[in-house]
């Protein structure tokens, strides 16, 4: 206690998650092998990092594992577990989105995902196919407070829908896109959207105009403007003028 | 964001050796857990900080006083004026000399960390010790963790293959 830990083993569960929640999925998975302590300590991780392909020879070995470990942790009995804190799903780097077959894994990951997690942060770079994967990406979460775009600015057709667990008795038949025109059903947690981008351009502006029409507000949307010439990340904070 | 009239009340820590800490409140408020209980009145005497030895409490200081914002030697406005990049800069400096410790501290800082939650804290301990654990050998990680092999050979072989999915 007074005197210390001397092995990282020795810490608590939640301790050595803070930890592993800066690598990658699959390193986490890993760690099972280290000793017996750690044989279980990746099933309760509360955050999943997904960075890419890179280091699984082929995408489909990338795919099939994320496809195993998302469904240990959402489907069957995985759905009633409490909801997870954080996924992130960075495709950015290794060009993983180029192929239109992974395109449509990650669009069944983030759909798959997206009712288990309070933030959902999204790296995703410019898509060269139309329309793009996030297209047909629903947002059905009662559990969804923020949402992080990063490098997005493609995602001109965002759709929600509601779960029938979430909304009001009414919309508990339809399973089909809900288009409020008021507050959003789906969105009733979501607090936060955060858009990172290189620059503010019209892609921008029209998402933005789309997350307000689905409800979101000016004021839980933040934009963060990464200038790529000077290298330094600025913030650009939309405050709403009107209610 | 802490005020700075705020940061001119004293507060004390006390750790379970029995050492005792008197920390501008600002400084420990950089700890979520404490801000808490200064938030919730519950910090009228002492805030006693079970789990963590007056070693690495006085280290979490050292940290938090660097980490706390518009204070500092040069005063008050000092990050009103400073560049923020320079800032920063400057604590990546300052962060990657204070990290410079043996992995038994580390570990320890890390608990602390966690404990008090700070999460800028949390985040130099647990990055430095994830960079141990990429790109290196399976009995690397173990060392660089301070952690036994405690599976029978047969056994690792069982995990293994469950768990096959996993590996490339």
């Amino acid at each position: 206690m007074a005197s210390g830990v001397d092995s990282i083993s020795a810490l608590p569960d939640d301790v050595l998650h803070s930890v592993l929640r800066l690598l990658p999925a699959e390193e986490v998975v890993r760690t099972c092998v280290l000793a017996r302590r750690w044989r279980g300590v990746w099933r309760s991780m509360p955050s999943l990092r997904f960075n890419g392909a890179e280091g699984w020879g082929s995408a489909d070995r990338f795919a099939q594992f994320v496809d195993h470990l998302l469904h240990l942790r959402f489907g069957g009995d995985g759905g009633a577990r409490p909801p997870l804190d954080s996924c992130e799903f960075d495709f950015d780097a290794d060009g993983f989105m180029q192929l239109p077959a992974n395109e449509r894994h990650a669009s069944h990951w983030i759909w798959q995902a997206v009712p288990h997690v309070r933030v959902l942060r999204l790296h995703v770079v410019e898509f060269e196919q139309e329309p793009s994967p996030l297209s047909d990406l629903r947002l059905v979460s009662q559990h969804l407070t923020r949402l992080d775009l990063v490098g997005l600015s493609e995602a001109t057709d965002l759709e929600l829908s509601a779960d029938s667990d979430v909304g009001p008795s009414y919309v508990s038949e339809t399973q089909g896109i809900y288009k409020p025109l008021g507050q959003s059903v789906a969105f009733h947690c979501l607090k936060i959207v955060e858009i990172k981008c290189a620059n503010v351009d019209s892609k921008v502006h029209r998402l933005l105009k789309i997350l307000t029409t689905y409800g979101i507000r000016l004021e839980q949307i933040r934009v963060k403007q990464t200038s790529r010439i000077s290298g330094s990340e600025c913030e650009l904070l939309l405050t709403p003028r009107i209610q | 964001m802490a005020t700075r009239e705020a940061g001119k009340k004293m507060i004390m820590l006390k750790s379970p050796d029995g050492m005792e800490f008197e920390v501008e409140e600002a400084v420990a408020m950089e700890s979520q857990t404490i801000r808490k209980m200064i938030e919730d009145d519950c910090a009228d005497t002492a805030i006693l900080i079970p789990n963590i030895n007056s070693k690495i409490l006085s280290r979490v200081i050292e940290y938090c006083n660097k980490h706390v914002p518009t204070t500092g030697a040069t005063g008050a406005a000092a990050s009103d004026t400073v560049a923020p990049a320079a800032l920063a800069e400057d604590l990546k400096i300052w962060d990657a000399e204070f990290i410079k410790v043996n992995r038994a501290t580390r570990f320890n800082l890390i608990q602390a960390a966690s404990y008090l939650n700070i999460k800028g804290l949390l985040d130099l301990t647990s990055q430095t010790t994830i960079d141990t654990i990429s790109d290196n050998s399976l009995e690397e990680i173990r060392s660089f963790l301070s952690t036994k092999n405690d599976y029978l050979p047969e056994e690792e072989q069982t995990i293994r293959r469950e768990n096959q999915w996993a590996f490339q």
